[in-house]
């Protein structure tokens, strides 16, 4: 097989090529991998070039016909805002005609297909558009009020799950063997059930990597995030920050639902019960954990208080993050944790929507990138390319060579150090240092809610939602 | 090069010892200051009673004192502004050009008239002076004073000018000010204060004038600082962050006189773009007040609301005004208006997504973060127009100027009006929403110190207004005489 037809199988689905192993992965000589990377960036410029129309405007703006390496693919990245560059009034007003119209110019899927004519809501946008295409539009928690919408695809979302199994496995230490996939484990997701978010939709990735089924997934909110909820949450920050609060209408699809917001309130509280309640049945079993910081503290502290430590034993996983919830997280929640579960340590990831990866913490505290995602480092006051040597600190910007009807080249917001050179820890892949911060942030300008607060913000709008019912907006 | 050196003035005296380094702001230069745990106990005005002096001055005489500082300051013959402007150069966010001529507009700031201007219009010179005189309808006979108080002036670094308009406010309300400097800005004022030492060491106005630096949140330092003991006001102006802490420290004795951080707008009407002559005069003027200063000003243009409609024949004539007021930004005089010193990379990637959304948004140049006009296609502005910044503006098209409501919050001061008559409209509307300021289209980056400021009339604020009540038997009713019923 030619090194372009072998390239071209790893990025069309990395993890069965790497046979389900993210050592695997990250075993591939660099500079055979980067060969490997230049061809796919090729083939997949080749293929998209003219077919998604803003790629093709920046292509043509720089006269970019071909690809001759991959300094040159840094060239040609989008800044993440791309994904959110439409006006917001069309999500509150719901002109689901012009942002059909906007997303079409990421992709290359025809979605003039989808009917979006009666749409109440993004969760009814999204939805018309996954009946009528073979996409599964993800939207991001929001950041300052507008959302991103990246234009992924059902199969790349298959990727994704599977390479969360593939990094959760590795991180603690379990090879990826076929069947370890197939024996159930007892999982816990205190988020929500569903959704299209990357949180509303880690539930289903605990599923199909642990759970085996729904019948052993247990989840805090028995109710999908919703992307108009997610998107209330966004302007409520929004306004806040900005003084216009006393702007902020509610849409009607949101009001009508207000009775369910208070049932999903009312039940949560009853939910941490029934969770820690099914927990302690399990002691010395294998149980996956996963969700908000704040739940799982929560959880640990009343089985401290009753006498459970050391409850699953070391194969257990416990995964966390997100917000403090009105920053009442003790300082020792880690240990808390720690001591309740019997985990050995708890998963810390760096990963984002809009690329094809989560990357776990090796030995040497680095996170490594895969070699289907193409790391830069771009020079924050020129936006151009540092030299991908040596370790460079510069805007986090990547190439993932998994998406086919999208164009994989992202800028990203965050600032970090790249690490070109050999990693102690054997990996031969390209590494990012762990101090990660966000450039607004530098700028003092933040308000981004992060992926794992998402599911903070999601629940304290519909408090939100909930109160407005017996307040007096109408 | 050696490191750069801001000591601290505490009235009248000059203070270089214990130096510590200070980082610029965003990784800007380095520089020396006192360390503020050694000078913070000598920074308040003990004695109130030593504010006495000040009395003892004419009103007039504290303006002849301006004027003659007004003349001190000249940039040719000072050496302390001279090398106050050198290392401003880099603390500063504007370019040398704008800045050098910032530095040659004191002399204006602090001309005869202007000073005068300054207390006049605000207060009256007579309620400084001495004891005003009325007679009320109860009877009684009062007599009113404005009198000075102790203050903290925490100033803002977008132009040296804050500087020096605090200075003279101090000044003229007999008030004994502390001024924190800015990060952005620390040496102007100290090359004031150290001109007024050299030019009348033992004047009062001379000895009611502390100038130092310390960062903004060092807790301890503030803590001790910012107490009723030492200080009756605290006038801030500032960010948001900036602004929110210092608000901590309120309490009662102890008063916040808040020039907010603020965002301003532009409305231009209809009649704009019935003809070519008339749009081009507007351009000329929007492009004046997005421009100058590089829109460092809370004052700055940044959202501009046109009347033109959201037709296609409304759009194609916004574009055109779009690119009549980059192409007019770009011919300002240097001294007004440069390619900005750097770009926010956050705004440059924002910019260069909404290249990619034609059907929504047009970017007229921009390409060498040189500044830029976005043309909205909706009457809608862009979602980060808050982060609007380096000759940035959003141009907006409105079918109707009922709709600029929805642009105008409690953070919106200037509102630059296109044609004059329009303001007539707007100026008993907008203000309901949170507008506080209406000025002739291309005039929004003047100022005139004696006129409110956000809303507030700063002056009327700085000072303590005392009250003596006469209150003769015979005409006021005597409480202990009055009858049960």
């Amino acid at each position: 097989m030619s090194l372009a037809a072998e390239a071209l199988r790893m990025a069309d689905d990395p993890p069965k090529f790497f046979d389900y192993s993210n050592r695997r992965a990250h075993q591939v000589p660099r500079e055979y991998a980067e060969e490997m990377q230049l061809a796919v960036l090729q083939q997949r410029f080749a293929q998209l070039r003219d077919r998604v129309a803003v790629l093709k405007a920046a292509a043509d703006e720089q006269g970019i016909g071909h690809l001759d390496n991959l300094d040159e693919g840094a060239n040609l990245v989008f800044p993440d805002s791309v994904y959110k560059s439409y006006p917001v009034s069309l999500l509150e007003k719901n002109r689901f005609d012009q942002m059909t119209k906007w997303l079409g110019r990421l992709t290359s899927t025809d979605v003039s297909k989808a009917d979006v004519r009666g749409c109440t809501g993004i969760d009814s946008w999204l939805e018309a558009l996954e009946a009528a295409t073979d996409m599964q539009v993800v939207n991001s928690s929001g950041t300052s009020g507008a959302m991103t919408f990246l234009p992924r695809t059902r199969k790349d979302y298959r990727i994704v799950s599977d390479i969360f199994g593939m990094t959760s496995r590795d991180f603690n230490g379990i090879e990826s063997l076929p069947d370890l996939r197939r024996e159930p484990w007892h999982s816990f997701y205190l988020g929500f059930r569903g959704g299209r978010s990357h949180a509303g939709r880690a539930a289903s990735w605990v599923v199909d990597n642990f759970a085996g089924s729904k019948d052993f997934l247990h989840t805090l909110y028995d109710m999908d995030m919703s992307s108009d909820v997610m998107f209330t949450a966004a302007r409520l920050r929004r306004a806040q920050a900005r003084g216009e609060l006393d702007r902020l209408e509610i849409s009607p699809t949101l009001k009508a639902r207000q009775g369910e917001f208070e049932a999903i309130q009312q039940s949560t509280a009853q939910a941490m019960h029934r969770i820690f309640d099914r927990l302690i049945t399990l002691k010395g079993q294998k149980v996956y954990i996963a969700g908000m910081t704040a739940s799982l503290t929560e959880l640990s502290r009343r089985g401290l208080e009753r006498g459970y430590r050391q409850m699953f034993g070391p194969s257990s996983i416990v995964q966390c993050g997100g917000g403090s919830k009105g920053g009442n997280l003790p300082e020792n929640w880690e240990e808390l944790v720690l001591e309740f579960t019997g985990a050995r340590r708890i998963g810390q990831y760096y990963g984002m929507t809009e690329v094809t990866m989560i990357t776990a913490k090796c030995s040497e505290n680095h996170y490594h990138v895969p070699p289907w995602i193409v790391p830069y480092a771009l020079d924050p006051a020129t936006g151009r390319s540092l030299p991908r040597t040596g370790t460079q600190t510069g805007r986090a910007t990547f190439f993932d060579l998994v998406p086919q009807t999208y164009w994989g080249g992202v800028a990203t917001g965050d600032e970090v150090t790249v690490d070109w050179r050999p990693c102690a820890c054997g990996r031969t892949t390209v590494h990012i240092h762990p101090a990660i911060r966000r450039f607004s942030e530098k700028t003092g300008a933040d308000d981004k809610i992060t992926c794992a607060a998402a599911e903070d913000a999601h629940a304290a709008a519909i408090d939100f939602l909930a109160a407005t019912r017996s307040g007096a907006r109408t | 090069m050696s490191m750069m050196i801001a000591p601290c003035a505490i009235r009248g005296r000059l203070i270089s010892d214990d130096l510590v380094i200070f980082g610029g702001r965003g990784g800007a230069a380095q520089f020396q200051s006192p360390d503020p745990t050694k000078i913070v106990s000598r920074l308040p005005l003990r004695d109130p009673g030593d504010m006495r002096s000040l009395y003892a001055l004419k009103i007039e005489e504290i303006i002849d004192y301006l004027v003659e500082l007004g003349k001190a300051l000249d940039l040719s013959k000072n050496e302390f502004m001279q090398e106050a402007l050198e290392h401003s150069y880099a603390m500063t966010d504007l370019t040398p050009p704008i800045l050098k001529w910032q530095y040659s507009l004191t002399s204006h700031y602090l001309s005869r008239e202007t000073v005068r201007d300054f207390i006049e219009v605000p207060i009256g010179i007579r309620f400084v002076e001495g004891w005003q005189k009325a007679t009320l309808s109860d009877g009684r006979v009062v007599s009113i004073r404005a009198m000075g108080a102790r203050a903290l002036h925490i100033v803002a670094g977008n132009s040296p000018i804050t500087s020096i308009i605090s200075v003279a406010r101090n000044a003229l309300t007999r008030s004994d000010a502390i001024i924190k400097s800015p990060s952005n800005d620390p040496f102007t004022a100290l090359a004031v204060a150290r001109s007024m030492i050299k030019m009348a060491p033992d004047h009062p106005v001379t000895k009611h004038l502390s100038v130092a630096y310390w960062k903004g949140g060092t807790e301890e330092f503030e803590q001790q600082l910012y107490q009723p003991k030492n200080l009756e006001k605290i006038i801030a102006w500032g960010g948001m962050a900036s602004m929110k802490h210092v608000s901590r420290y309120i309490q009662p004795g102890l008063e916040l006189i808040s020039l907010d951080p603020k965002r301003s707008a532009t409305i231009i009407g209809r009649e704009t773009f019935r003809d070519e002559e008339t749009m081009r005069d507007a351009a000329l003027r929007a492009a004046t007040d997005v421009g100058a200063s590089n829109q460092t000003g809370c004052s700055s243009a940044r959202v501009i609301l046109a009347e033109c409609g959201t037709s296609e024949e409304g759009l194609a004539t916004l574009t055109r005004f779009g690119q009549m007021i980059y192409d007019a930004m770009m011919k300002l005089p240097g001294r007004l208006s440069t390619k900005p010193k750097s770009i926010d990379p956050e705004l440059r990637n924002d910019i260069q997504a909404l290249r990619s959304t034609p059907d929504f948004y047009q970017v007229i140049g921009g390409r060498e973060d040189e500044g830029a006009i976005i043309v909205s296609k909706l009457d809608e502005a862009v979602d980060f127009y808050p982060r609007l910044s380096g000759r940035v503006a959003n141009l907006v098209p409105l079918d109707d100027l009922a709709d600029a409501t929805r642009f105008v919050t409690a953070h919106t001061q200037t509102i630059g009006v296109y044609p004059e008559s329009l303001k007539l409209k707007l100026r008993d509307e907008l203000p309901l929403y949170g507008a506080q300021r209406f000025v002739t289209l291309g005039y929004a980056m003047t100022a005139n110190p004696g006129l409110p400021q956000d809303a507030i009339e700063p002056m009327r604020r700085m000072v303590k207004w005392i009250v003596d009540e006469n209150c003769p038997v015979e005409a006021c009713a005597p409480l202990w005489k009055l009858d049960a019923a």
